[in-house]
């Protein structure tokens, strides 16, 4: 039998940080007079107290590492655990959701999806929001964690190529993880100031500016308003592109930065790629929309830059007329949403570096069909691509597709139309966020929705944020064995 | 240099057999009186005097077996030689219609998909129906022998898994290859037979029969009516079903049982998989129409029966409102369609084998992931899957599902609408037949389409029947040299 203890008292250690944040939104509503706060003190207290209680509880069996099942637990214990109690505040709080809603919207924001089932956002308290925006900066800065130390010893996906930038074993990975994770945490907290100021300096007001700093940095995508960015057009949908492009690239490189070497981010062939792919479809976007509709240019393009940014960077935040173009547009946003940003930050979807590697292998194929003799090996930034790394990327890839029909198929069932279903499917199995189809239109939210739909897109969303096998692994008998 | 000799050698031998192949529909317009006999005449001349001309021409430099190079460039120009020239009679002749409108005609004919041009086709001369009949049966015929004999030696697809069924080199090919062609073809031509014998014995008028059948057995999906298959709703359908289920299960499983085997297609994986999984889709499609609508069983029941297998095996023809059927059962023909038939069939698509394989290698990628020290080969009937039949599965998928993303692309960007061009991406590089949206006549005819979508959709068709590689193999420079 598997023991438990040290799971659940990181868990419980989880769940005490979890109420502590749940403080910040109730002194905020508390200091304007808004007896919302209360719904946030009691919450903290519930999850603070059931937290202190596992944690000591199981404090005897805490050891300093992990096996491989126990990382698996772990990840999804807080993946699904943690929202639970997340929903807690907008469950007794104003908006008054009942569960299934309330476990939807602390799961888009843990997972850093950003999809909303609340309509009505801005006549919200202050407190709400602000805890909505909290929930996308901790999952976010979570995933980072877990992206960076978990998942490349978890053999998820191809990400043990990573493995040697990292840590090598959970033995040797302590002392240096604690000194990466500090720099992380601080690059992170650095990032979301220089949004929030951005904001500010802008116009936006100081909830709007902190909770779309910590959403873009996040690439998380709540917004205090309804309308998301179209209240700040023009000088914010630039710089909303721009920190939600900062939040998309890989952690890693900015912690080489703040040691001083620019070179590792400045040369890094994901980041490049990142960059060549956006700028593209940005481009092309652009062109076409110019072409064919009676907009000005700067229009077009900002409208394009901030959507698109949001979407291949899978935040969410929307803007202008972009979400109702249709034609040439929704296919491209599909590709670049589900291929994603960088791995190694707190996107999701695909991810680049996935997609340079299967494409590579791809040529690698079609390559060994013309002179079956040679041999040559998939190379990825120079390094041979082993081909376990290989086989469990590509596998990857296809058990996204396969997991995207799926899902698809699961959610018409509930009575959606087909391309809201598809795209659903899509905005929470990349954690994107981003809205489109008949049942979206209304209202920008996915409120509309059956409730089996929600639990579906709950599910997604959580598959797509742990990359799919970690989560797919426990349901296997084997798993649960000796 | 590559030698182009043996190749253009012949491909002029298929354009003859194609010309001297159009003296059927002209002997019938010919005896019906119809002056529509000329264009067919006219037609088979022009590929009388090219295709000999090539083959006499190039006659000097038979040898004794091709080249992997030469291969690939007979298959892929095979193809573009015939379409060109099939689509002959349909411009000179009765639709009268345009370059573009008649090669998509005749590309589709000939990849077996079934999308058509052309509205009115009650009205057409018998011969102009009976040609399209024809490209139908020929174009799965050569299928058929693509597959067998040369995709496994291509290595395309992961198809060399079945290089021990057929043939072990080049070098040994030829006098089997024979035997098994001239069996294949007596097989195809049984089959067509009994088809259209059923067809007229259950009421269809003769030449309907006729050429019903030749489409039902190369799952391809022309009609002689503008209604389709609507036109002999009844027992007629439950006979097309278990056609069409015919022509996609493996053509070498016929050869057994022709030579009084009968175990091997009994026993096939593959086989057992496909129809598994056309019951389920039909059981879930009907339990879903009955529990949401006010109709018959027994209608629901053989309605469903027939599209549903209509869309597996590729084939096309239609007997309901498809669109009408609500999203779910829609989702399940989409991925139906994504599936196909099963390998060295008429039937198209990704094929059931690759699912079969992918299947399990995610099956032993999971188990890797918990017990990463455990060697598990990858088994298919018994026999280990090497790591270059996984590699070329997995990467076909992958590339299909590139493509028809791209497709999909291409095709909004030409002026389509979304879901138009989803659907008619989805058509062509599966070779289904039906495309959905408004800019689709109300017969489920596609001339309303601009002239690019109807080009990129061509490139489609021949992608998907040719099982895209061998067409990407010769896009790469290093293709033409050394």
């Amino acid at each position: 039998m598997l023991d438990v203890r040290p799971i659940a008292y990181v868990f419980g250690r989880i769940l005490i940080v979890l109420a502590i944040l749940m403080l910040a939104p109730g002194i905020v509503d508390w200091s304007a007079g808004d007896r919302n706060a209360r719904a946030f003190f009691a919450s903290a207290l519930v999850t603070g107290s059931l937290g202190a209680m596992v944690a000591i509880a199981s404090s005897n069996g805490t050891r300093k590492a992990f096996d491989v099942r126990e990382a698996y637990l772990l990840t999804a214990a807080i993946w699904f655990g943690l929202p639970a109690f997340a929903a807690m505040p907008l469950m007794i709080g104003v908006p008054h959701l009942h569960f299934t809603e309330a476990y939807f919207e602390a799961v888009s924001g843990i997972t850093t999806t950003g999809a909303t089932v609340i309509y009505g956002l801005d006549t919200m308290p202050a407190g709400m929001n602000l805890w909505r925006g909290l929930l996308n900066g901790a999952g976010g800065l979570g995933i980072a964690f877990v992206a960076m130390i978990f998942l490349p010893v978890m053999r998820v996906g191809g990400m043990q190529f990573f493995r040697t930038e990292g840590f090598d074993t959970f033995g040797k990975a302590l002392p240096r993880a604690t000194d990466i994770a500090k720099q992380l945490v601080g690059v992170y907290v650095g990032l979301i100031l220089l949004a929030g100021l951005s904001f500010a300096v802008i116009g936006m007001t100081p909830l709007d500016a902190t909770v779309h700093a910590i959403a873009a940095i996040a690439t998380g995508g709540f917004s205090p308003r309804d309308v998301s960015f179209n209240a700040y057009a023009g000088a914010g949908e630039y710089l909303g592109a721009l920190f939600m492009l900062l939040g998309s690239l890989p952690y890693i490189r900015y912690v080489q930065l703040v040691n001083g070497s620019a070179r590792p981010l400045w040369q890094d062939v994901q980041v490049r790629g990142y960059l060549k792919i956006l700028c593209l479809s940005v481009g092309s976007v652009t062109l076409w929309r110019w072409w064919t509709s009676e907009m000005e240019f700067e229009d077009v393009f900002r409208e394009a830059l901030f959507n698109l940014t949001s979407i291949i960077s899978s935040t969410g935040f929307f803007s202008g007329s972009f979400p109702f173009w249709g034609g040439y547009m929704l296919p491209v946003a599909f590709l670049i949403g589900m291929m994603g940003a960088c791995s190694g930050s707190s996107a999701a979807g695909l991810s680049v570096f996935r997609v340079q590697i299967v494409w590579a292998a791809l040529v690698q194929q079609v390559r060994q069909i013309i002179s079956p003799g040679r041999v040559a090996p998939v190379k990825y930034d120079g390094r041979t691509v082993e081909p376990d790394v290989l086989d469990a990327l590509i596998l990857y890839v296809c058990g996204f597709i396969l997991t995207l029909g799926v899902l698809t198929v699961a959610m018409t069932l509930t009575g959606v139309d087909a391309m809201s279903a598809l795209f659903a499917v899509w905005t929470s199995l990349g954690n994107i966020g981003y809205g489109f189809g008949p049942l979206v239109e209304r209202t920008g939210t996915f409120v509309d929705f059956p409730d089996a739909a929600k639990w579906i897109m709950t599910l997604a969303m959580i598959l797509g944020r742990l990359g799919l096998l970690a989560i797919f692994v426990l349901v296997l008998p084997r798993f649960w064995r000796r | 240099m590559i030698d182009f000799r043996p190749v253009a050698h012949v491909i002029g031998l298929v354009i003859v057999a194609l010309g001297g192949a159009m003296v059927f529909p002209m002997l019938l317009d010919l005896s019906a009186g119809d002056g529509n006999w000329a264009a067919f005449l006219k037609s088979a001349l022009i590929c009388l005097v090219a295709g000999g001309g090539v083959a006499v021409a190039t006659a000097n430099a038979l040898s004794g077996g091709l080249s992997l190079q030469q291969i690939f460039l007979l298959t892929v120009l095979t193809w573009v030689a015939a379409c060109f020239f099939g689509a002959l009679p349909l411009i000179l002749g009765a639709p009268g219609l345009r370059w573009t409108d008649a090669i998509f005609e005749a590309t589709s004919g000939l990849s077996t998909t079934g999308a058509t041009m052309i509205v009115g086709l009650d009205d057409l001369p018998l011969g102009a129906n009976l040609w399209r009949g024809m490209l139908h049966w020929l174009g799965g015929l050569g299928i058929v022998i693509v597959a067998m004999l040369f995709l496994p030696v291509m290595k395309v697809g992961g198809m060399q898994f079945f290089r021990s069924e057929g043939f072990d080199t080049l070098g040994k090919v030829l006098p089997r290859a024979l035997d098994i062609s001239s069996a294949l073809v007596q097989i195809y031509v049984v089959l067509t037979v009994t088809c259209a014998l059923t067809y007229a014995a259950l009421g269809m008028t003769g030449f309907d029969a006729v050429v019903h059948a030749m489409s039902t057995v190369s799952t391809g999906g022309f009609s002689t009516s503008d209604q389709s298959f609507a036109k002999f709703a009844g027992p007629l359908e439950y006979a097309a079903v278990v056609f069409m289920l015919a022509g996609s299960l493996p053509f070498i499983r016929f050869i057994q049982l022709w030579q009084g085997e009968w175990v091997p297609l009994w026993r096939d994986r593959q086989v057992r998989a496909y129809l598994r999984w056309n019951a389920y889709a039909i059981g879930a499609i009907v339990l879903y129409e009955v529990l949401t609508h006010d109709m018959a069983f027994a209608t629901v029941l053989r309605e469903t029966t027939f599209n549903v297998v209509s869309v597996f095996s590729g084939t096309g023809f239609t007997s309901a409102d498809l669109a009408a059927w609500g999203a779910f059962p829609f989702a399940i023909l989409f991925i139906t369609g994504l599936i196909g038939g099963c390998t060295s069939s008429t039937g198209c698509s990704v094929k059931v084998f690759r699912y079969l394989i992918l299947l399990e290698a995610v099956k032993v990628q999971l188990k890797r992931l918990y017990q990463p020290a455990a060697v598990t080969p990858l088994r298919y009937e018994g026999r280990v899957v090497t790591d270059d039949v996984l590699n070329a599965v997995i990467s076909f998928f992958t590339l299909f599902i590139l493509s028809f993303g791209v497709l999909a692309v291409a095709l909004s960007l030409a002026g389509l609408e979304v879901k138009t061009a989803v659907t008619a991406a989805w058509t062509a590089i599966a070779n289904v037949g039906p495309a959905f949206g408004p800019e689709v006549h109300p017969t489920g005819a596609l001339l309303a389409f601009p002239d690019a979508a109807k080009w990129i959709m061509i490139v489609g068709m021949l992608l998907g029947r040719l099982e895209l590689m061998a067409v990407f193999v010769i896009l790469m420079p290093r293709f033409w040299r050394g």
